[in-house]
C-alpha cells in the first residue's frame, strides 16, 4: 500500500521534471490553473510520467474525473493497492 | 534489460546523475557542439531530450555555432501530436552529429501546408521534410480501399514539397496494427488491414526507386519493438500520440541516424577487442584450444555471431580493425590457425595487439587509415576499456554491452552506427580499398591522461593472505595464467593449502573493485624466506584485465611494507621466460629492482610507491605475526585513500 506522503513526493519530482521548475510543491487542492505551464500538452506528459513512475494506468474516463492533485493521488493509491 | 534493449537504447550509457548541471556548464562554452554531442550520447528519456532541445534553441537564439555538428533544418509534418516527438528529434540528432532545427505546423494542418506554395513549410528552406504519417492518415480504412490511392496521395505530397519547397522528403513505411480482422488470413485477403499495409509498404519502396526522397522504415522499427508495444490506443485517444511515448526516444534516434547519414556522419570503421568479445576466453591464458568459438556450442555461437556481423558489415564496406591487449603473435595465431574462426587476418585493415592503452591504439589506427575518429566504433566487453575510450576519444562510438555475450551482436546492430541511405558497388569495395592486410601501426604518443581516468574509477584494492575461501580461485589462477606471470610455477591445491600455514612464506591474494563492480581476484603473489632478511618472490601473477591500472605498483607497495614489518631487508625476483610471458620481461626493471645476475633485487628501505587507489588490508595478516617482537608488528592497519 502506497502512503500518500510518498506519492506527493514522487509527484513533485515528476511535475518538476516535466515543467522544468524545481519550485513546484503540490498540495491536494492544486489544480492546473495554479501551476504555470500546466497546459494540455504538459498534462499528457504528466500523465505519462505518472503511469511510468507508479506502474498504474488511468483510463481517459478516470483522467476526466480528476479535479485536482488530491483526486490524482487518491486514484494512484487506489490503483496501485 | 534484454527484453527492451531497443526502447531503452541499451547500447548507450546511462546519463550521469548531474546531467542538468553538465548541460548548464556546456552552454557556457565558446564552442559547445562537442560537449552537447557527448551529453546526447546517453540513453536519454523524454525529459533530458527536451532539456537538450531547449539548450539548442537557446544557443541558436544567441547565435552560437554548434560546429562541428552539421546544421540541418527539418520540416516535421504528421497526422498525430508531434509535440513530444520534436524535442526528442533535436536532442537525438546531436548524438548523430547534427544540429537540428525543426519547422512544424499546427496540428491537423499538414495537407494545406504541403499544397500551398506560400505556406510556412514551403518557404522555410527545409533541408528535408519528415512525413510522419501513419495508416490513420491515409485512405486505407474502407473495405474497398486500395493502396494505390494512398500511394498517390504520398506521391502528391512529395511532388508538392519538392516543387514548392525545393526539399527532399523522408517517407515512412506504415506499421500494421495488432488488431487482426480474419486472423492469419489478414495477410492474404485483399482489403484486410494487414494486406493493405503490406501492399502499401511494398509499393512505396518501388515508387521511391530513382527518387532523391528517403525511406524511413517505421514498419521495421515497430515490428522490432513489437506492434503491441508500438501502438497504444489509450495514448492515441487521449493525446493523438501516433505511437507509444515509450518508443519516442528510439524513433527519434532512428531519425537522427538518417539525418546523420544525409550529412555523411555515419561510421565507417569497426574496431574489435578480441578476448571475450570476438571469442570466449583469454587466448593468452586459455591457449588456442581453450578459446570458445565453436559452432554448435552455446558460448561459442554467441561470439561467432559477433564475427559474422563484423564480416557482413565488411561486406557492405565497413572497415574492420583490431585493438586488443594481447601478445601480437599469440592473438594472430587464432586468426591463422583456429579452424572455427570466421574472421581472418585478410579481413582486417589494422591489427593492434599490444599492451598499450586502447585510446592510443585507436588513435594510431585512425591516423593510419586517414579516417576521422568520428568514423569509428569500438566494441569491447570490458567496461573500463570502454570508459577510457569514451573519456579520451569522445568522438569514437562505444556501445555498452549486456552481460550475456549472446546479445553482443544484436546490441551492436541495434545501435545503427552504420546507417546508410543506399548501397553501391563502390561501397562494396570500400573495405578492400582501406585494406592494409592486418598491418600493425606504430604508436606516436599516448592519446591522453589515463591517470585522471583511473582516478575517476574509485578503485579499491584488497589484500589478504592465502586462505581457504580464496583457495580454489588461487589454484585456478596459478595453473592458468600465462601472460602476466613472472615464473609460471604451477601448484596443486594441496600445495596452496600448505602455504596458508607456512610461516616461512608470505602470500597475497589481491582483489580489485571499482565503480563498475568487483573484478574478483586479480593477482597472486608468493614470497618465500631465503636466508636471513630475504624474500624470494616465487610467484607473481596478475590478470591482464586490470593491466595499466597500477595494480602491480600497489602490490609492490604492499610487499615492501610487509617486508619491513617482518624485518626483511630485500626482495629478490626472477623473470623466467615461458614463451608466453614476454609482456613481463621488464616487470622488475620497471618497478625499480636492480639486476643481479639472473635475478632482480630491491632494497626495501627504498621508498615504496605512493598509493593511487584506496587500499584495504585484511586483519588476517596480523595472525602469523604473534610470535614476533612488538616493534616488528604493524602499528595499525593502515587504509590509505588515493
Amino acid at each position: 500500500m502506497l502512503n500518500s506522503d510518498s506519492v506527493y513526493e514522487r509527484l513533485n519530482r515528476i511535475f518538476r521534471d516535466v515543467l522544468d521548475d524545481d519550485a513546484i510543491v503540490l498540495r491536494a487542492e492544486t489544480t492546473a490553473a495554479d501551476v504555470e505551464g500546466w497546459d494540455s500538452m504538459a498534462n499528457v506528459q504528466l500523465m505519462l510520467g505518472v503511469e511510468q513512475e507508479f506502474g498504474v494506468h488511468l483510463s481517459a474516463g478516470q483522467m476526466q474525473a480528476l479535479h485536482n492533485v488530491g483526486d490524482l493521488v487518491t486514484a494512484i493509491v487506489r490503483r496501485a493497492a | 534489460m534484454i527484453s527492451n534493449l531497443f526502447e531503452t537504447l541499451a547500447w548507450l550509457p546511462r546519463p550521469p546523475a548531474e546531467f542538468k548541471q553538465r548541460l548548464g556548464e556546456a552552454m557556457a562554452f565558446d564552442a559547445p557542439g562537442p560537449a552537447l554531442r557527448a551529453l546526447a550520447t546517453h540513453a536519454l528519456d523524454a525529459a533530458n531530450l527536451r532539456r537538450l532541445s531547449a539548450a539548442v534553441a537557446q544557443l541558436a537564439a544567441r547565435g552560437i555555432s554548434l560546429a562541428p555538428l552539421a546544421p540541418f533544418r527539418l520540416g516535421v509534418l504528421g497526422n498525430g501530436t508531434l509535440d513530444l516527438i520534436v524535442p526528442a528529434l533535436v536532442g537525438s540528432a546531436l548524438r548523430h552529429g547534427v544540429a537540428l532545427e525543426c519547422v512544424t505546423v499546427p496540428y491537423g494542418l499538414y495537407p494545406r501546408e504541403i499544397l500551398d506554395p506560400q505556406s510556412a513549410i514551403n518557404r522555410a528552406g527545409c533541408d528535408a521534410v519528415l512525413l510522419a504519417l501513419d495508416a490513420r492518415a491515409l485512405p486505407l480504412q474502407a473495405a474497398d480501399a486500395s493502396p494505390a490511392q494512398a500511394l498517390d496521395m504520398i506521391d502528391s505530397f512529395r511532388d508538392n514539397l519538392r516543387r514548392h519547397g525545393g526539399t527532399t522528403c523522408i517517407v515512412q513505411t506504415l506499421a500494421s496494427f495488432p488488431e487482426a480482422l480474419f486472423g492469419s488470413a489478414d495477410r492474404r485477403i485483399a482489403g484486410a488491414p494487414r494486406h493493405l499495409v503490406d501492399a502499401f509498404n511494398r509499393d512505396l519502396v518501388a515508387r521511391l526507386e530513382g527518387s532523391p526522397d528517403i525511406l524511413f522504415d517505421v514498419a521495421g522499427l515497430a515490428e522490432t519493438v513489437g506492434l503491441a508495444r508500438w501502438h497504444c490506443p489509450a495514448q492515441w485517444n487521449v493525446a493523438k500520440l501516433p505511437f507509444a511515448d515509450a518508443c519516442v526516444p528510439l524513433y527519434a534516434d532512428h531519425v537522427g541516424r538518417l539525418l546523420g547519414a544525409m550529412r555523411g556522419k555515419s561510421r565507417r570503421c569497426l574496431v574489435l577487442d578480441l578476448d571475450n568479445t570476438v571469442w570466449g576466453g583469454v587466448i593468452g591464458d586459455d591457449g588456442l584450444e581453450g578459446i570458445e568459438i565453436a559452432e554448435g556450442h552455446a558460448v561459442g555461437e554467441a561470439f561467432r555471431a559477433v564475427q559474422r556481423l563484423a564480416l557482413d558489415l565488411r561486406g557492405r564496406g565497413i572497415v574492420l580493425a583490431v585493438s586488443s591487449k594481447n601478445d601480437d603473435a599469440v592473438a594472430r595465431r587464432a586468426f591463422r590457425d583456429h579452424p572455427e574462426m570466421l574472421l581472418r587476418e585478410n579481413h582486417l585493415a589494422v591489427f593492434q595487439a599490444n599492451w598499450n592503452d586502447k585510446a592510443s591504439n585507436i588513435k594510431a589506427i585512425a591516423e593510419e587509415l586517414s579516417l576521422g575518429l568520428d568514423s569509428f566504433v569500438f566494441l569491447d566487453d570490458n567496461p573500463v576499456e570502454r570508459g577510457i575510450v569514451r573519456q579520451i576519444l569522445p568522438e569514437v562510438a562505444v556501445p555498452e554491452l549486456p552481460d550475456d555475450p549472446a546479445y553482443y551482436a544484436r546490441t551492436l546492430a541495434a545501435a545503427g552506427y552504420f546507417e546508410s541511405l543506399a548501397f553501391s558497388e563502390e561501397d562494396r569495395r570500400r573495405a578492400d580499398f582501406y585494406q592494409r592486410n592486418a598491418e600493425r601501426v606504430a604508436l606516436k604518443q599516448s592519446a591522453g591522461d589515463l591517470g585522471a581516468y583511473y582516478a575517476s574509477l574509485g578503485m579499491e584494492i584488497h589484500f589478504a593472505p592465502f586462505d581457504a575461501v580464496g583457495r580454489a580461485r588461487i589454484v585456478q589462477l596459478i595453473n592458468k595464467s600465462n601472460q602476466f606471470n613472472l615464473t609460471t610455477r604451477r601448484y596443486s591445491e594441496a600445495e596452496v593449502a600448505a602455504l596458508e600455514e607456512d610461516r616461512e612464506a608470505f602470500t597475497l591474494q589481491v582483489r580489485l573493485t571499482d565503480v563498475f563492480g568487483d573484478n574478483g581476484m586479480i593477482s597472486v603473489v608468493i614470497c618465500r624466506t631465503a636466508g636471513s632478511g630475504t624474500w624470494v618472490i616465487d610467484t607473481w601473477l596478475m590478470s591482464c584485465r586490470v593491466l595499466g591500472r597500477s595494480v602491480e605498483q600497489m602490490v609492490l607497495r604492499e610487499l615492501v611494507l610487509a617486508a619491513r614489518r617482518r624485518g626483511i631487508d630485500r626482495l629478490v625476483g626472477r623473470y623466467i621466460p615461458s614463451g608466453r610471458n614476454a609482456m613481463v620481461a621488464d616487470h622488475y626493471a620497471a618497478l625499480g629492482f636492480s639486476r643481479d645476475g639472473d635475478a632482480w633485487v630491491l632494497d626495501v628501505a627504498s621508498p615504496e610507491p605512493a598509493p593511487t587507489m584506496k587500499i584495504v588490508r585484511s586483519p588476517a595478516f596480523d595472525g602469523p605475526l604473534e610470535g614476533l617482537p612488538l616493534e616488528a608488528r604493524p602499528l595499525e592497519n593502515q587504509a590509505t585513500a588515493a
